[in-house]
């Protein structure tokens, strides 16, 4: 199955466009310290910005807790969407055991995975570079990882979409027929080792961007996984007239339940669902730009993929190392690279 | 050991060909590229601003001193 020309012209163009993107807070850093005649690499003195000034306290405060800070939010969310009953019936052994497996491996896999290339390679690759950048000021710094970080993702994410031959590696995130807090990282775990923006902010990090990487990655993990969630917490953005502008804005700025779940939606037919878009992580701004967007205020009524026949967890995890046994799926030996 | 090549077999892993490996080594180079290009591109930014942004200091020196 070959890519649309139309598409291929649509990233190749969308692709050059976020080259400047990419560019972007970095130019506008320069120009900012060309005018006010900063010179933060010739300074020694802590910040005197009050927010990175309680940043660095409350980074001091927490200490190692920091890190378990979003695992703890993700099972407490978990564990109101079970409470609340809203995994209804469709959460059978299969799709349990994919949820665990995935969580699972995000901990025991893919953490110690990217922290071993963090520590061991980055300073063969990028070598005599660690801390070069550590004079770029703190809100500078999250700037800059939140457009390299969440651009990168929102990429790689459209190219599994857009690209029929790698559309497979992404199945498993959207084969389950339900919404929730696991969903956010039920993935393939090929799909996940492989996610290009966790190497770009660990060079980052290396390069001298921890501490704002680390706000980054905490507002990023708390927004996707509330996007993934089957709590609705935007309707009321709808519902109340007052509340509308916000919603207008909010809505077109980070990826929301209303718009996330259109991308998870089994259908497009009923003009709410929208799996050809909304590829947005974190910010659903790369949608509006690159014309991928759809809001329709409301929420799909069916998820996942209509020709799923809930293929094993092994295979959903590890795909192409293991296969399918369900005939005709597109994860079985000799499966069909449809979508 | 043996047991885990058991494992292997019985989920199918005997069925990985040469165009599962090809495949992986296409969205390898994807995701590659998809964090080399941005990680170019901020390097060459910060690196400039640094470097651009001293030489003028330097040369707003200079002309302060001639003066």
């Amino acid at each position: 199955m070959k890519m649309d020309a139309d598409v291929r012209q649509k990233i190749i163009g969308n692709g050059l466009a976020s080259l400047l993107i990419y560019a972007l807070p970095v130019a506008l850093m320069f120009l900012t310290f060309y005018l006010t005649n900063q010179r933060p690499w010739q300074q020694t003195a802590p910040s005197s910005v009050p927010i990175v000034r309680y940043y660095q306290s409350f980074e001091r405060g927490l200490g190692p807790f920091q890190d378990y800070a979003l695992t703890v939010f993700v099972i407490v969310l978990g564990i109101l969407e079970f409470s609340f009953g809203l995994y209804e019936k469709r959460w059978t052994k299969t799709e349990r055991s994919i949820d665990i497996a995935c969580f699972a491996a995000s901990y025991i896999v893919i953490r110690p995975f990217t922290t071993y290339v963090g520590l061991k390679v980055l300073p063969i690759v990028l070598p005599g570079l660690k801390n070069l950048y550590v004079w770029v000021p703190f809100l500078w710094g999250v700037f800059i990882i939140c457009i390299a970080d969440d651009l990168t993702q929102y990429w790689y994410h459209r190219l599994h979409h857009q690209i029929p031959w790698l559309w497979r590696f992404h199945r498993t995130h959207h084969s389950a027929a339900y919404m929730g807090m696991a969903m956010a990282s039920r993935q393939n775990l090929i799909y996940t080792i492989f996610f290009s923006q966790i190497y770009l902010t660990a060079a980052l990090v290396y390069l001298g961007l921890g501490g704002p990487a680390l706000i980054v990655l905490g507002l990023k993990g708390v927004i996707t996984t509330l996007a993934h969630s089957c709590i609705p917490w935007d309707k009321p953005f709808y519902k109340y007239k007052v509340l509308r502008p916000a919603a207008w804005v909010l809505e077109r700025l980070i990826s929301t339940p209303a718009t996330h779940h259109a991308h998870h939606a089994a259908s497009t037919d009923d003009g709410i669902g929208y799996y050809k878009g909304n590829f947005g992580n974190m910010f659903f701004l790369w949608d509006v730009i690159f014309g991928t967007a759809h809001i329709s205020r409301e929420y799909p009524k069916a998820y996942g993929i209509s020709h799923y026949q809930g293929d094993q967890w092994y295979a959903q995890l590890l795909w192409p190392i293991f296969k399918s046994k369900v005939e005709g799926s597109e994860l079985a030996a000799n499966g069909p690279m449809v979508k | 050991m043996g047991r885990i090549y058991k494992l292997i077999a019985s989920r199918g892993a005997g069925s990985m060909r040469l165009q599962d490996l090809t495949l992986l080594v296409k969205k390898v180079l994807v995701g590659a590229v998809a964090t080399v290009v941005p990680l170019l591109i901020l390097l060459g930014g910060l690196h400039l601003t640094r470097s651009m942004l001293t030489d003028s200091s330097r040369t707003e020196q200079v002309s302060s001193h001639a003066k």
